[in-house]
């Protein structure tokens, strides 16, 4: 469907006449990755699909000056990611909620949600994600679901791999003990 | 799909399937959707940004402006003062004029302090004796204190 590199992409924005039409595209292509990743830290799909828009809405404005120094799905991650996290933010103060309430609240959309699937064991882990720290849950998200390389995610949050890492292993320690109890 | 051998019994048992979905066709639309609204944001944005851009542009105008009227202003008061203040020619005629009246006191200081005689400072000792001298005026009253008064 779009068979487009990221260079030939943004070349294509560039020119006035392509530049909807590369938009177009560039959003088809990373829609997917972006919308999950969003939601596995909103967790709710309607604040996700708000969420999302922003985002594109902030690569719309910013792509112009995109200076090719990072990969362009590096970019829009991070884009993604911060519009998340602001989003939560913003949901924290605006009802006054601290950071345990917001857990809770998260959790309780799990098995209120009428888009989540999963059984109780997929569940229970998703609640375990919520509990943990907002870096080691976006380092566990990327990993474990998305697959993501060490050095990528190192290129998204400007930190280094080892530090990735140790989030990484303190991340699954945390969720297989939470996972063994009960 | 990574191994997930390194995880511990439960963790793998989970697996790494995704257990959210979303509406049917969200995708679909969604690029659409994202389109509508930057397109919308493009058509509202000139009218904002002129307005910020012009007000901005303006300011730093202004600030420019009263920048350069300060400097101006200030150069020629400056050059004002500057020429009506004293020369050393000036100086030396108020000495003159005034060589009764001439303070001892102050008079020690300058030839003891070279950093204060303003009017003299090409002159050297031996000579502002000669003019005192010339012009009548005791050589004990300029001599007497250097010897005595210890600042």
């Amino acid at each position: 469907m779009n068979s487009y590199s990221d260079k030939e992409l943004l070349d294509m924005y560039r020119i006035s006449d392509t530049q909807n039409f590369a938009f177009n595209l560039i959003v088809r292509k990373y829609q997917e990755r972006i919308y999950w990743h969003i939601r596995k830290i909103v967790v709710n799909h309607d604040d996700a699909d708000d969420v999302v828009q922003n985002t594109f809405l902030k690569v719309w404005g910013g792509l112009q000056n995109f200076r090719e120094d990072s990969q362009l799905f590096t970019w829009l991650y991070r884009i993604a990611t911060n519009e998340a996290l602001t989003f939560l933010k913003k949901k924290k103060t605006k009802y006054f909620l601290p950071i345990v309430d917001v857990e809770q609240q998260l959790s309780n959309t799990i098995e209120s949600d009428p888009y989540f699937d999963g059984n109780e064991l997929q569940a229970k882990l998703q609640k375990a994600i919520i509990r943990l720290p907002e870096k080691q849950r976006l380092v566990f998200n990327m990993k474990y679901f998305d697959e993501m390389k060490y050095e990528e995610m190192s290129e998204i949050f400007g930190t280094s791999v080892g530090a990735l890492k140790a989030s990484f292993h303190h991340a699954v320690k945390k969720i297989e003990k939470y996972l063994e109890e009960d | 799909m990574n191994s997930l051998e390194q995880f511990g019994p439960k963790l793998t048992q989970t697996g790494k399937d995704n257990p959210y979905r979303v509406p049917e066709g969200y995708f679909d639309a969604l690029p659409s959707r994202v389109q509508e609204l930057c397109t919308k944001q493009k058509i509202d944005e000139p009218s904002v940004s002129w307005g910020v851009t012009l007000r901005t542009q303006l300011a730093l105008a202004a600030g420019i402006c009263l920048f350069v009227m300060l400097a101006v202003t200030g150069y020629y008061y400056s050059k004002q003062v500057g020429s009506a203040g004293l020369f050393e020619k000036d100086y030396i005629k108020l000495v003159e004029e005034s060589g009764i009246e001439f303070n001892e006191i102050q008079l020690y200081e300058v030839v003891t302090n070279k950093a204060k005689k303003d009017t003299t400072k090409n002159r050297p000792n031996d000579e502002l004796m000669d003019y005192l001298f010339n012009d009548y005026i005791e050589n004990g009253t300029l001599l007497e204190p250097t010897r005595t008064i210890k600042p």
